[in-house]
């Protein structure tokens, strides 16, 4: 059964839900790997979220207009030596969705949860 | 670096280069560079003594695996979305690159300036020479240009123009494909009825579907493309029916608009603005494929 457009998945609450956490404490970007790695922290996974499920959960969120994804300065990379990374950020709709989702679920939101060491990476 | 970290990383890019495989560019490059700065992220996160290398290589291993599903889904879901947006057109600008995509511009631009030099060059030309050389392969190279140049204004543009003006520029298309039809397989059968039939049913092909396509295109549009879309789609027809008019109403005959004259000067103007329109066409084309997506 396919699922409805504006209905979202466990792992996809749990980014917006993640992301929102670092974006009041003024981290208003983050890329895919922190995020894995952020979502592994709080408890829920044991392992680092799987390279397609991840990806495949924040290129979900962006078509539904939750998320925008840019792609980080050439220069800012270069300058680390590293490769670019794509960098996300939440949109404004995203927190009533995370609310409705909740909603629906009727599970508490786990924003609290988040380790702060998390935040610099 | 490890060389098990290392083979753990190239087997997760092979997967990730084979899943994208076939897939519009910008998609295809932007899921593999995405992967590869998770995993160049995921080898230089090893806290001293903390992990090992061998841990990583695993850990690498396990998210490739246990992303198997969701890798196929996603690519099916963007496959998808492509089939969506194209509606029954299975062409799509992101099946192409943006270096195809400039040629294709490059081939309209030229096309369409080969034929308005091509159109002025019968007043210079007497028409009692034809047919030429020049006059059969001229027409085939501009029609196969124009074919290109169109196919890639309709990939660029198609999200942009609409239904309608999808349609107009099929029937555009449609009119190319029988002018080169008609100097490529209709030169090549022999006379007859059938070879008579043909030839009429390509040379209203040729001369009638522009009209309404350029109407539909005009619908479309905005601004000066819109203006000369509707100019040729007004003279087109009025070169069709003037020389009746002036007959009947007027009676006058002038030799510029018989059919058995030199140049007919109306189709003149008709095919004139229609191959500047579609210079300018392959021209835009070609800017926009220039642009970073």
């Amino acid at each position: 059964m396919r699922r409805k457009p504006d209905q979202l998945l466990p792992l996809e609450v749990e980014i917006l839900e993640a992301a929102l956490a670092l974006e009041s404490r003024g981290v208003t970007q983050f890329h895919g790997y922190s995020l894995a790695k952020l979502l592994k922290q709080r408890g829920d996974h044991r392992l680092l979220t799987a390279h397609g499920t991840l990806y495949r959960a924040l290129h979900r969120l962006e078509s539904a207009g939750l998320i925008e994804a840019t792609w980080e300065d050439h220069q800012v990379a270069e300058s680390e030596s590293r490769p670019r990374r794509r960098m996300y950020r939440l949109l404004g709709a995203a927190e009533p969705a995370v609310r409705r989702a909740r909603a629906i679920t009727g599970s508490r939101s786990t924003l609290g949860t988040l380790e702060p060491d998390l935040e610099s990476r | 670096m490890n060389t098990t970290v290392q083979a753990a990383s190239a087997l997760t890019r092979a997967w990730v280069r084979l899943y994208t495989a076939r897939l519009p560019e910008t998609l295809r490059n932007s899921r593999r560079a995405e992967v590869d700065a998770d995993l160049w992220e995921h080898q230089h996160d090893r806290p001293a003594g903390r992990i090992t290398a061998g841990t990583t290589a695993t850990e690498i291993v396990l998210r490739t695996c246990l992303g198997l599903f969701d890798d196929l889904a996603w690519r099916s879901d963007v496959l998808r979305e492509i089939r969506h947006s194209n509606n029954s057109w299975r062409i799509s600008m992101l099946r192409f690159t943006s270096r195809q995509m400039r040629w294709m511009g490059l081939a309209g631009l030229v096309g369409g300036l080969l034929w308005a030099i091509d159109l002025l060059t019968l007043f210079v030309r007497r028409r009692t020479d034809f047919p030429t050389t020049f006059d059969r392969v001229v027409p085939v190279v501009v029609a196969a240009l124009l074919l290109t140049g169109l196919l890639g204004f309709l990939t660029i543009y198609r999200e942009r123009i609409g239904r309608k003006g999808t349609i107009g520029v099929s029937l555009l298309i449609a009119s190319m494909a029988s002018f080169f039809l008609a100097n490529t397989l209709l030169a090549a059968l022999p006379a007859g009825a059938g070879r008579s039939m043909l030839g009429v049913v390509l040379s209203i092909g040729f001369a009638i579907l522009p009209i309404p396509g350029f109407v539909l295109i005009g619908l479309a549009l905005k601004g000066p493309a819109r203006a000369g879309a509707f100019l040729v789609a007004v003279v087109g027809p009025l070169g069709m029916v003037l020389p009746s008019i002036l007959a009947k109403y007027g009676q006058v005959d002038p030799p510029w608009l018989r059919g058995d004259s030199p140049v007919n000067l109306t189709y003149f103007v008709y095919f004139a603005l229609a191959a500047a329109w579609l210079a300018a066409a392959g021209y835009s084309t070609y800017r926009q494929a220039q642009r970073p997506v």
